[in-house]
């Protein structure tokens, strides 16, 4: 998604990460200096939870993870395993949700044309409305 | 070559890293996540976006409605950097 920043920001849209990551772990340092986009910190999955995206890691999967080197507890700072299932939405000045997707499988993303194109809608719309 | 595509090719290549035997437990776990009515209950299109407010990574509080007076957000949900 990030490789769509110029055209996001063209249709005068923003672009903002959330991960259940510490504020620490989310970005490091040298990333820090040099966002172009915010990356938010959602501790605790509370935001995702409203979104009703959170799962539990299963416990088979917990050692494998550990294999790959990845520490989950430490990146969200704490011991619940909880995880948002990858979820991009386009969210209008209302408030309204005008695309969504959402997969279990999190190899999976949005096409970006999709995105594109809901926020093309918008700003047609926007138009029109004066 | 498509997002979609290039995700696949990595997801495949991805296969041939790892034990089968772990590749089995993966996949099974995000067969049964699927089944579990999480997609299903998921905000979706024309529901009404929560409001809230979050810390950036300067620290800084960042809200919905706030990030909204400027125009439409992208939200984008992930798992972590790792």
């Amino acid at each position: 998604m990030q490789l769509e920043l110029p055209r996001i920001s063209e249709l005068g849209a923003r672009l903002v990460a959330v991960s259940p990551q510490t504020p620490d772990n989310s970005v490091s340092t040298a990333e820090r200096m040099k966002l172009t986009f915010e990356v938010l910190s959602d501790v605790g999955n509370r935001v995702a939870r409203q979104f009703g995206i959170v799962f539990v890691l299963p416990e088979e999967l917990r050692p494998i993870y550990t294999g790959f080197g990845i520490d989950i507890p430490a990146a969200n700072g704490d011991e619940t395993f909880e995880l948002p299932i990858p979820a991009t939405y386009v969210i209008d000045r209302d408030r309204k949700i005008r695309m969504a997707f959402v997969d279990a499988d999190y190899t999976r993303r949005v096409d970006p044309e999709v995105v594109i194109s809901a926020l093309r809608e918008i700003g047609d719309q926007e138009m029109n409305e004066g | 070559m498509s997002l979609a595509e290039e995700l696949a090719r990595l997801s495949e290549a991805f296969k041939g890293q790892i034990p089968a035997d772990q590749y089995e437990v993966m996949l099974r776990a995000t067969q049964n996540l699927a089944k579990s009515g999480i997609i299903e209950s998921a905000l979706k299109e024309g529901d009404i976006a929560p409001e809230f407010v979050l810390p950036n990574a300067l620290g800084s509080s960042v809200s919905l409605s706030q990030l909204l007076k400027k125009g439409p957000v992208v939200l984008s949900f992930y798992r972590g950097g790792w």
